[in-house]
């Protein structure tokens, strides 16, 4: 290695820490569980190699590895659609120079900063069918719908769950696009005024397409949490009623620490990493490289 | 500004590299737990430490899913503590190669008839899950316990009832109970393990015994007997027996906090439901235990329930191989379990001794006091039947399965049929 | 005048709804000023007779309350102020210098911008026991910076390719180095894209779970989000001290958002003028 290469690739002395980190905490990691993933092991005593056993019995015999790549989808669907039109509504009324609008900005995007272990217990209590908040409500005025078994039923305890986290992330949706708006060229508007064009009609011509950057940002950080969640679930609901909640990262902990299945969980690690890379490759090549924040 | 914010960062990072060292002077002995509570374990230490200041106790008492999880990591870390709180069966067998056999230890602490100071099923059960051949002891018991149910006596005062002895009892109380506004059997089924601690008392009552058969293969869960048990789990959710959204509900807190405001007729606990009047605060119910007694789950199969209860042990402490002060952990140990930690431990009412003649120091009520005789004296003598099961895989396999018949994904057969595969693996 | 009419229906909407947003905030507060001796069975707790610090006091007195705080603070600061030297560096060269590999490189990074923690959670352990790291802050520190990285790196990188390219040149001719250039030239009017990423670092740091609480076994370590899980078996069946350590989590990070939330707003919007 020359003298003279070196100059030309500095860039590497200002790289290095980066790829050293990424490599022991990333590279080194994602071998590791490929490797973990064809033994059964219990992570305490020796480790029986089995080749690709767990897969096998994770896609053909395992209901809550299918459930919980049922949730994945409902999560990663049902919370970034709602929060995008919500949290753009919101900004929408929050730019227009409404009174106390920095106050209202502050109070939406709180619950996005709060921990979702803190917000867990809580909303248990709001959730619970015998003397929780919305079941009271409901008792004491006659809205008898708001009694419902939350997350007591397995059919909809994913949906109460999915309605946590909207609630929790609508805020940032609606900051993303309060920047996104503010960022706006304002003679577009005007122009588009003097046009004649009505208000919904310059949102969805004109403002939304401008925002295309931040709806992109939005989805790239709506699947990457969907596909972290786990949290919240683990607070609300364990991944139950029989694990009609089950999200992959709370099947990865159940086998790896409680049920002492480091190689299976290593297996269905293996899977959720290939779920996040084909959903990296795909923003990729769908976005190029310019896809978040001031791309 | 940069520079400011570097500097204070890099400091910050210096100290977190340097900051878990500890002092060690003396002989110490680090102990980990779910239970007992870490005031009540302080109380322990202090009562030790007048006895042994040269030891030093180091506790740390988490929750219990969490500390399972921190046994799990330490155990691959190779860091395990000195002392560490189990329970039978699983949970135990999953660490046997990390504890040290503690006769020796009892032996020389209550001599040669040591066994015979514990009630009888403390023993017994310290040993459950053993291999073949393997007599060891690899825990201590400090706390037994029986499960039961329990009821709130002004709820009951008021309605001029007696708690049910019969399903139709139940179900005519229940429907009483729910029109009222109050839960008729208070339960957060949204624990496994409660769940669990039901189906077995249920399953006790169908066929007493039948399930550790299974367990050992000379029977199958699905047999009709345990086919039949599901089916009085599942009815306890249907009629209307258990509050609504029950299965949605952890039995600690949600449910616990109910019971205590006094909006449950009936609950599922245990005896360790006592320590409730040693806690700081009490609510008006909790205090000196007025509220509450305990009573025998109903025959709900009208066939007679068998006398005798469910039970075992609650926390038992197993020293580990890697303790650098055996000695010195074995002087801990035996005090908790019969010493002058154990009394502090029992004055708290956290459960029952397993040692056998200890006593609380005082009581606040004669309710209290009669509670008491009546588990140690009656109950617990009569136990034969533990609460655990062995095997890991089927607890989860049967926990999963009572949620799916409770929330009508399974029907009783095709749950119990889950619980077979998991034990025939 | 129509427009007026529009923004008061406007104002009315935005604060009922703002006022049911808030539910579960008031009643983490309300739960933890009950008195000790009561219980809240109804509405979740949201009706309460009387009001009382004890709570307050209680946790203090039981629970390392500020123990955890340390923690929490001893991992975030520094894994925050990692990921803005280490990314930047790196966010630097991508945009600015050439050298071996380097788009290579930025598609590794970027693909482990999707990466989700728990799927490392297992090797990751097995990896701070090897360095001795289990029950360390740097045990926690080193992984949250790894993986915070890719993501303040692409941030950083679309705003440093932003710069105009006469200003660095210019910087040469007097003798710059690219060292210079990145820390005397382009961090300091960095600021706003600075801010976003020490934000989204922060709030990440702070309320990560998963990894914390397979790593940090002894409760003296422990940061404060799993403070709700060590407390629980002794303060669970008291909903009051629960509540109010629940509401001392939550004050930190709502000061850090309030203070910088200035930051946030302008950062993401001057990346979003240039996008």
């Amino acid at each position: 290695m020359s003298r003279r290469w070196l100059i030309d690739n500095q860039g590497l002395f200002f790289m290095a820490p980066a790829m050293i980190l990424f490599v022991v905490f990333v590279l080194y990691p994602i071998f590791y569980i490929f490797n973990a993933s064809l033994y059964d092991w219990d992570g305490v005593n020796e480790a029986v190699f089995i080749g690709l056993q767990n897969y096998i019995e994770m896609f053909t015999d395992d209901r809550s590895f299918a459930l919980s790549i049922r949730n994945s989808l409902y999560w990663t669907f049902l919370t970034i659609f709602p929060q995008m039109f919500l949290g753009f509504i919101l900004a929408h009324t929050l730019t227009s120079g409404i009174p106390l609008q920095n106050v209202f900005r502050i109070i939406f995007f709180m619950p996005a900063i709060v921990s979702p272990v803190v917000l867990g217990i809580i909303w248990q209590r709001i959730y619970a069918p015998f003397g929780g908040l919305l079941a009271d409500v409901g008792l004491e005025t006659g809205a008898r719908f708001l009694i419902q078994p939350y997350l007591a039923d397995p059919k909809i305890a994913i949906f109460s769950t999915i309605f946590v986290n909207v609630w929790q992330w609508t805020g940032f949706s609606m900051l993303m696009y309060v920047a996104g708006l503010q960022g706006l060229p304002g003679e577009v508007l005007s122009a588009a005024e003097v046009d004649g064009a009505g208000a919904l009609q310059r949102i969805v011509y004109i403002v939304l397409p401008l925002l295309r950057h931040v709806h992109l940002t939005l989805i790239l950080l709506g699947v990457i949490g969907a596909l972290q969640t786990f949290a919240l679930v683990y607070m609300l609901t364990k991944g139950g009623p029989n694990h009609a909640t089950e999200m992959l990262p709370t099947y990865i902990f159940q086998k790896a620490f409680t049920l002492q299945s480091m190689g299976y969980a290593s297996a269905v690690a293996v899977v959720l990493l290939l779920i996040a890379l084909g959903a990296s490759i795909f923003q990729v090549r769908a976005l190029g490289s310019r896809f978040t924040i001031g791309g | 500004m940069y520079k400011k914010v570097f500097c204070v960062a890099i400091l910050l990072l210096i100290l977190a590299a340097v900051a878990p060292v500890f002092a060690q002077d003396d002989v110490v002995v680090r102990f980990r737990s779910w239970s007992p509570v870490i005031a009540t374990t302080n109380a322990m230490i202090e009562a030790f430490n007048a006895e042994n200041p040269d030891i030093t106790i180091e506790p740390d008492i988490t929750n219990y899913p969490e500390y399972l999880v921190d046994l799990q990591t330490m155990a691959a870390g190779g860091s395990l503590p000195d002392l560490i709180g189990l329970e039978p069966g699983a949970l135990t067998q999953q660490y046997r190669d990390h504890l040290m056999p503690m006769q020796n230890c009892a032996v020389s602490t209550w001599g040669e008839d040591w066994e015979d100071q514990f009630f009888p099923v403390g023993i017994e059960q310290a040993r459950l899950g053993n291999p073949e051949g393997d007599d060891n002891i690899y825990g201590l018991p400090v706390l037994v316990q029986t499960i039961n149910m329990w009821y709130t006596v002004p709820v009951y005062e008021e309605a001029g009832l007696e708690p049910p002895a019969t399903y139709d009892e139940l179900k005519e109380q229940a429907d009483m109970f729910n029109a009222q506004g109050i839960a008729p059997v208070m339960i957060g089924a949204g624990d496994g393990w409660i769940r669990r601690d039901v189906y077995m008392q249920l399953i006790h009552n169908v066929a007493p015994g039948l399930i550790y058969e299974a367990e050992d293969g000379m029977a199958s869960f699905t047999d009709e007997p345990f086919v039949e048990a599901m089916t009085w789990w599942q009815r306890l959710f249907d009629d209307g027996i258990f509050q609504m959204g029950a299965l949605g509900m952890s039995h600690y807190p949600a449910a616990v906090e109910q019971i205590q405001a006094g909006r449950a007729a009936m609950f599922p606990m245990g005896a360790w439901w006592m320590q409730q009047a040693g806690n700081p605060d009490p609510p008006p119910l909790d205090e000196n235990l007025s509220g509450y007694a305990p009573f025998k789950f109903p025959d709900v199969t009208g066939m007679g329930a068998p006398e005798d209860l469910l039970g075992g042990i609650d926390v038992m402490l197993g020293v580990t191989r890697d303790s650098a002060n055996p000695d010195a952990a074995c002087k801990v140990i035996t005090d908790f379990i019969s010493g002058a930690g154990a009394q502090a431990l029992i004055n708290t009412y956290n459960d029952l001794p397993a040692y056998i003649g200890l006593r609380p120091a005082a009581f606040g009520s004669e309710n209290q006091e009669a509670v008491w005789d009546l588990f140690t004296e009656d109950w617990l003598a009569s136990v034969q039947y533990a609460r655990q099961l062995k095997s890991p895989d089927v607890k989860q396999a049967l926990e999963d399965a009572l949620a799916a018949v409770a929330a009508g994904e399974m029907t009783p057969a095709e749950g119990m049929q889950l619980v077979q595969d998991a034990n025939s693996m | 005048m129509r427009r007026r009419a529009a923004k008061t229906v406007a104002f009315v909407f935005v604060s009922l709804l703002a006022l049911i947003w808030l539910v579960p905030i008031i009643m983490m507060l309300v739960v933890s000023f009950m008195p000790p001796d009561q219980r809240a069975p109804r509405f979740g707790g949201m009706l309460i007779k009387g009001v009382s610090l004890r709570n307050y006091v209680t946790v203090f007195e039981d629970a390392e309350i500020v123990q955890h705080f340390i923690n929490s603070m001893a991992v975030t600061a520094p894994s925050v102020v990692l990921v803005v030297l280490i990314s930047s560096l790196a966010a630097f060269a991508l945009a600015r210098l050439r050298f071996f590999a380097r788009d290579i490189w930025f598609y590794l990074l970027i693909m482990t911008l999707m990466l989700p923690i728990p799927t490392l959670v297992v090797p990751i352990f097995q990896i701070n026991k090897a360095l001795g790291l289990n029950d360390n802050y740097l045990g926690l520190i080193l992984p949250y910076t790894a993986l915070g990285v890719p993501f303040a790196i692409v941030i950083l990188r679309s705003f440093f390719a932003g710069f105009l390219r006469e200003i660095e040149e210019a910087a040469i001719l007097d003798g710059c180095t690219p060292f210079g250039i990145y820390w005397r030239i382009m961090m300091p009017v960095s600021w706003p894209a600075v801010a976003v990423v020490i934000i989204w670092q922060f709030m990440t740091s702070w309320n990560e779970f998963i990894l914390a609480l397979v790593t940090m076994n002894s409760v003296e370590v422990k940061p404060l989000t799993l403070v709700p899980l060590v407390y629980s078996g002794q303060f669970m069946m008291r909903p009051g001290p629960m509540f109010a350590i629940l509401t001392l989590i939550t004050i930190p990070v709502i000061v850090v958002y309030y203070l910088m939330q200035r930051f946030m707003v302008s950062g993401l919007t001057s990346g979003a003028v240039r996008g």
